[in-house]
């Protein structure tokens, strides 16, 4: 009667007939041919070919007239050449791999590196037709430094899509060594040449080798496969080049009698500088950089990259042309007076930006974390509250100062198109203030983002914060305030226009910047204490 | 490797957890089970040091949870419950992203990658985004992040929720291979799987440890179910005279049939004695079993006791042993959310 089970209890485990199957994919992938895609690049081809020779057109035929005027032409092939570039970004298949690496490989090497080598030649060799004659320098700067860029814009398309380890390995490879030579060879030249000769390089293409350095080294290691060993010591040489540019550069520069600070020195040393912050934040794995490098990554992640660089360009650009037109007319009336730069961003529109921006940039990046629980994730590892905040404060910074990077190339243009020397100190000056200036308002915004859960309520009051340097600025304008007043005077310390304005006329007193700076470290200390709150409220 | 010694914690008014003790040894695996709202979770935010306890004192791995909080955090590896993921990273990413915040040295990194993303069966999945994973998949990153540093605890707030069956074995195979050698403290809501793989489980009910027993012993306690029709109170008379017998409890008396529960000395099998004596006395046996305890047993006598609104009798019955029976509990998980 009694049950027999009962007799011999059984023990259940699910594991007693358990074996592990191999895994298998959730769902099936079917990559989809990109057919807009390759609609798109062949369009782009089209125009690409028909600019170039809508370009080409007057020089071979001197007695006709093109139907399409070159400008144009240089306008439908820019435009094609970037659907060229779409089309090379998102194709997968193995013939347009072939085909767009071969064409990167290409204009790299045998058009970038290969002209720079002929300018050693000394005389120009094309006579025939004689409006399409170029010196050997020409040749590099019309035709070289545009190569050296697309085709370091097509092998990084391809090197993504790649999937055969031999091919990618020779184009990775190749990248990696133009960009060494172009690290190294502006260091060199820096380094141990004359002072008059450093300085004219430098000053010259040693900027632009620094730069393709950077990027075709940077692509090099971010395109290698995660915590592989090629990368990590390509960063660490990337970091000894750097210091040891550093090092070179403040001893010509302070050596005594000598003049090489300004601009060789500047230029050594900031490069260098550069190279060192960079390999540092590739190989360094120490919490701050980590978080750091996800948060800059997720910016670009997110819409919200594109929409502000976006703005930023087109703000520049608006502000570049009127500049522009400004300089034209005030020519015509004998000319505009120094600083002339501060004629560029003094105005109502970047101001207006900078309202916008800084709300859009940090109200993010702390209170998505408290909305969706991964604050709880990223403190129960072993990170402290401190390289959490400066580790997103450091992502917002650098992202913030990228916006303002094409602000900048703007002005190259002018000073190369134009041919006209102005002075540049004062841009110096204003992008220091900037750093302090934004420091200031970007650990406001992510104090205000550690408040609350919702990224609205963040950006709103971040928004009120920098309204707040305006009504300041608007303030000292009311006529019982007058000029020279203590009133008059603080109010000047306490918002950021006035340190632009200065910056701009080329002046940097410390006394102006304090106050920013304190204002930094006070909301990140704030916001330190906000996230460690949780232990003690 | 875990001690807890009588850690309250107090979310303004709500008291999620009251005095409660225990302790984890090395290489133990143990089952944290509780109802929805008991404090399984809010346990185990403190000994994360995610959130400080109200009064107590916690400590994980010899470290004290409060005031060496680093130490604690790079000695355990936490799967919280709703397994936070930052939706626009990529699979394989994200953790690498998470072994260099753990401090995984660069040589072993990749190793540990694979070989988590392996074991978590991910590698089909490697290249997409967090934010379009199902929630199983999602589960299963947050186990290969929490085992990523190789630490020797594991926290893990139910591990297995949102996988398909196949997924359940082939994680409880994992949790049990990697209990040989760490120490596990897993809650769920599945008795079957603390069966399959704890030694040990403690049961958490209204913030209060209401049982924490080794799964052995709680299978150790047998008793014997008896029906028989007849009289009960002289049939009790009977049964409380046979030797061994320790205890008889009256379940329900129905139609003339009595049921009783029956705990003998030593879970010693009498089913053969008190049949030779019901039967002798020319009452009619209609069942007699020797059960085991099963764990979902000494779960719902848990939870019975400790639902005041419910079980007024059993209230009054254990009134007398301790613990009191404490006012229900909101839910401090959704309080502790909401902080």
């Amino acid at each position: 009667m009694s049950s027999s089970r009962a007799i011999k209890p059984k023990r259940d485990t699910q594991l007693s007939s358990f074996e592990s199957m191999p895994e298998r994919a959730p769902s099936v992938e079917r990559p989809d041919a990109p057919v807009f895609a390759r609609i798109l690049g062949m369009a782009g081809l089209f125009l690409f070919v028909l600019g170039v020779l809508a370009m080409l057109f007057p020089a071979f035929m001197t007695d006709r007239t093109s139907a399409i005027p070159p400008a144009w032409g240089f306008a439908g092939g820019s435009v094609g050449l970037l659907l060229i570039l779409y089309h090379a970004f998102v194709e997968p298949e193995r013939q347009f791999r072939r085909i767009y690496g071969i064409l990167g490989l290409v204009l790299m090497v045998l058009l970038g590196v290969g002209l720079r080598l002929l300018m050693f030649r000394s005389t120009a060799v094309m006579t025939r037709p004689t409006s399409l004659a170029f010196t050997n320098p020409q040749l590099f700067y019309f035709f070289g430094v545009p190569s050296l860029f697309f085709g370091w814009t097509f092998s990084f398309a391809v090197i993504r899509n790649e999937t055969e380890q031999g091919f990618r390995s020779i184009l990775l490879n190749v990248m990696g060594v133009v960009g060494a030579a172009m690290m190294i060879v502006p260091l060199v030249v820096g380094s141990f040449t004359s002072t008059v000769n450093a300085t004219e390089y430098l000053a010259g293409e040693g900027v632009v080798s620094f730069l393709f350095g950077l990027v075709y080294i940077g692509s090099y290691i971010g395109l290698q496969e995660e915590s592989s060993d090629r990368a990590h010591y390509a960063g660490l040489a990337m970091g000894a080049l750097g210091a040891l540019g550093v090092v070179v550069g403040l001893i010509r520069s302070f050596w005594p009698e000598s003049n090489f600070l300004v601009p060789g020195g500047l230029i050594l040393i900031g490069f260098s500088a550069t190279f060192l912050i960079v390999s540092l934040a590739i190989w360094a794995d120490w919490p701050v950089l980590v978080i750091a490098r996800r948060e800059l990554a997720a910016y670009f992640y997110s819409p919200i990259a594109y929409l502000v660089l976006i703005g930023i360009l087109v703000t520049g650009w608006i502000m570049f042309n009127a500049f522009v037109s400004e300089i034209i007319d005030s020519g015509m009336q004998g000319g505009m007076l120094e600083p002339i730069v501060f004629r560029y961003i003094f105005h109502i529109y970047p101001v207006i930006v900078q309202i916008f921006i800084v709300p859009v940039l940090t109200m993010r990046l702390l209170s998505e974390e408290n909305r969706t629980g991964t604050l709880e994730v990223m403190l129960t590892a072993p990170v402290n509250e401190i390289s959490v905040v400066l580790g997103k404060f450091f992502a917002c910074w650098i992202f913030y100062m990228l916006t303002w990077l094409p602000w900048w190339i703007f002005l190259v243009s002018l000073r190369y198109v134009g041919g006209e020397e102005f002075d540049y100190r004062p841009v110096l000056a204003f992008t220091i203030s900037l750093l302090v200036i934004s420091s200031g308002l970007l650990s406001m915004g992510l104090f205000f983002s550690s408040l609350t859960g919702n990224q609205i309520i963040a950006a709103v009051l971040t928004f009120v914060g920098v309204l707040g340097h305006l009504a300041i600025y608007i303030i000292k304008f009311q006529r019982d305030i007058r000029e020279g007043s203590a009133i008059h005077e603080m109010l000047t310390y306490i918002n950021f226009f006035d340190l632009w304005e200065m910056s701009l006329r080329g002046i940097l007193a410390p006394r102006y910047l304090v106050f920013h700076v304190s204002v930094a470290v006070f909301f990140l200390f704030a916001t330190i204490k906000v996230l460690e709150s949780r232990k003690w409220k | 490797m875990i001690q807890v010694q009588n850690v309250t914690k107090n979310f303004g008014p709500i008291q999620a957890l009251d005095r409660i003790s225990f302790s984890v040894g090395k290489g133990e695996i143990v089952g944290f089970l509780g109802g929805n709202g008991a404090g399984k979770s809010t346990t185990m935010r403190i000994l994360t040091g995610y959130l400080p306890a109200s009064s107590g004192i916690a400590r994980v791995a010899g470290y004290d949870v409060m005031l060496q909080s680093t130490e604690v955090r790079r000695n355990i590896g936490y799967l919280p419950e709703s397994v936070p993921l930052y939706p626009e990273m990529r699979v394989d990413e994200y953790i690498d992203f998470r072994a260099k915040l753990k401090g995984v040295s660069r040589s072993d990194r990749i190793r540990r990658v694979e070989y988590c993303m392996e074991r978590c069966r991910l590698r089909t999945v490697r290249r997409r985004l967090l934010g379009t994973l199902s929630k199983g998949y999602r589960q299963r990153v947050g186990l290969a992040d929490a085992m990523i540093a190789n630490p020797p605890i594991l926290i893990l707030d139910e591990p297995t929720s949102g996988l398909d069956p196949q997924q359940i074995r082939e994680t409880l195979a994992l949790l049990k291979e990697l209990g040989q050698n760490h120490t596990i403290l897993l809650s769920t809501h599945i008795l079957s799987e603390v069966e399959a793989i704890c030694e040990r489980v403690i049961i958490i009910a209204s913030g209060r440890i209401a049982l924490n027993q080794r799964l052995d012993e709680i299978e150790a306690d047998r008793s014997i179910l008896l029906e028989a029709r007849g009289p009960a109170d002289p049939m009790l008379h009977v049964l409380q005279g046979i030797k061994g017998i320790l205890s008889v409890k009256v379940r329900a008396i129905e139609d003339g049939v009595a049921a009783f529960d029956i705990v003998t000395a030593n879970n010693q099998d009498l089913s053969e004695t008190i049949s030779h004596a019901i039967t002798g006395k020319g009452w009619t046996l209609r069942r007699l079993e020797f059960k085991t305890r099963q764990l979902s047993d000494a779960f719902f006598d848990v939870m019975r006791i400790e639902d005041p609104l419910k079980y007024p009798q059993q209230i009054a019955d254990a009134a007398a042993a301790p613990p009191p029976p404490p006012a229900p509990v909101p839910d401090p998980n959704a309080e502790a959310i909401q902080k």
